[in-house]
């Protein structure tokens, strides 16, 4: 009996992290964000009923999960995701701002943004939303 | 006074729109709280409604149908007083697609609201995207769209920048205008509209057709 009542409380927020329409309003909504809000997102695009549990973060190192998420940082996520190329300088370094320029090259950030700049909600939705249409 | 009060409230009731297809997640902020919409649910104006990753739903509403594409958050707003209806759809995250349904009587007008600009759809069909890095995008599907002050075309795109700055591609309008220039002076009136209707492919009225040609600025 112990034991599924463990199981349960384990099982039930893991379920209830699937991402859901609401969890990007809240989004929409935060004037900061973390790299584990990014990669959630990010892995959710292609695979909506991903649950945290299921994302394999060693793919991300080193970045940290609780790390203010940045331009740069939204970039290397999103080519370590298998969103774009990070261009020979990325390959060689792994530098986030290889990254950035890689992907600001191919549009996904207007000219405006510089590698480390700290993003909010609303604009981490708005580039992986880029990748929905 | 009471009365009074009640009387002229009367012809400005708020009306909503009918959802009239859901595919995935899709939630609307009721009462304080999100709850999923299915099909034929109803919305107030003034809800809120979120789409998720891979999903998309359709609002019916008088004046046309609203697509709200993959991850949108928009809020719904219908009016209908006793000359017709206003809707307004306020774009907040990534697309919808707009088309536009002339009700049967009464003025129906029909707007998409962004922090950058407002579309108003008059007799066509058009996607309007924003996000706070793009700023907002405006393609005409079908039809003409006032925005920001100009007339957009079937095919014609213009946005706004997260900067403010207007850009288009209105170059093929423009190009297609200076065939006015053929027309000789004895042309009448309604051998101009026949031209403009031709090259526009649509059935323009008159107060249209001078409004695109007064003023270059709208093109």
């Amino acid at each position: 009996m112990k034991g599924y009542m463990i199981g349960l409380l384990i099982g039930i927020p893991l379920v209830m992290w699937t991402i859901t329409g609401e969890e990007i309003a809240t989004l929409i909504e935060q004037e900061t964000v973390t790299v584990e809000n990014a990669v959630y997102l990010v892995e959710s695009l292609e695979r909506p009923q991903i649950s945290r549990g299921d994302i394999k973060w060693g793919k991300y190192s080193p970045l940290k999960r609780d790390a203010r998420l940045t331009a740069g940082k939204l970039a290397k996520i999103l080519i370590q995701a298998g969103y774009g190329e990070g261009g020979w300088m990325y390959f060689l370094t792994g530098w986030e701002r290889y990254a950035f320029l890689s992907l600001r090259e191919a549009g996904l950030f207007d000219g405006s943004y510089v590698a480390d700049q700290p993003l909010s909600g609303a604009e981490m939705v708005g580039v992986c939303s880029k990748l929905q249409k | 006074m009471k009365r009074w009060i009640i009387v002229l409230v009367i012809p400005c009731l708020m009306y909503g729109g009918e959802v009239v297809s859901v595919v995935g997640d899709v939630k609307a902020f009721v009462g304080q709280k999100w709850v999923a919409l299915n099909k034929g649910s109803t919305l107030a104006s003034g809800t809120k409604v979120m789409s998720g990753v891979k999903s998309e739903d359709q609002i019916k509403s008088p004046n046309g149908i609203i697509t709200i594409k993959p991850m949108t958050l928009v809020t719904y707003e219908e009016k209908t007083t006793t000359e017709g209806t206003e809707t307004t759809v306020g774009l907040k995250n990534s697309i919808v697609e707009v088309k536009y349904t002339k009700p049967p009587k009464g003025k129906a007008e029909f707007r998409v609201q962004t922090p950058k600009g407002t579309a108003s759809v008059r007799g066509t069909e058009e996607r309007v995207s924003y996000s706070v890095v793009e700023g907002m995008r405006l393609t005409v599907i079908s039809g003409h769209v006032e925005v920001v002050g100009r007339q957009l075309l079937a095919g014609q795109e213009l946005g706004v920048n997260p900067q403010g700055n207007v850009w288009d591609n209105t170059r093929r309008l423009s190009g297609m205008v200076h065939l006015g220039g053929d027309i000789q002076g004895e042309e009448t009136v309604q051998n101009i509209r026949d031209i403009v209707s031709e090259l526009l492919g649509e059935g323009l009225s008159l107060e249209d057709i001078a409004n695109l040609l007064s003023d270059p600025q709208k093109l």
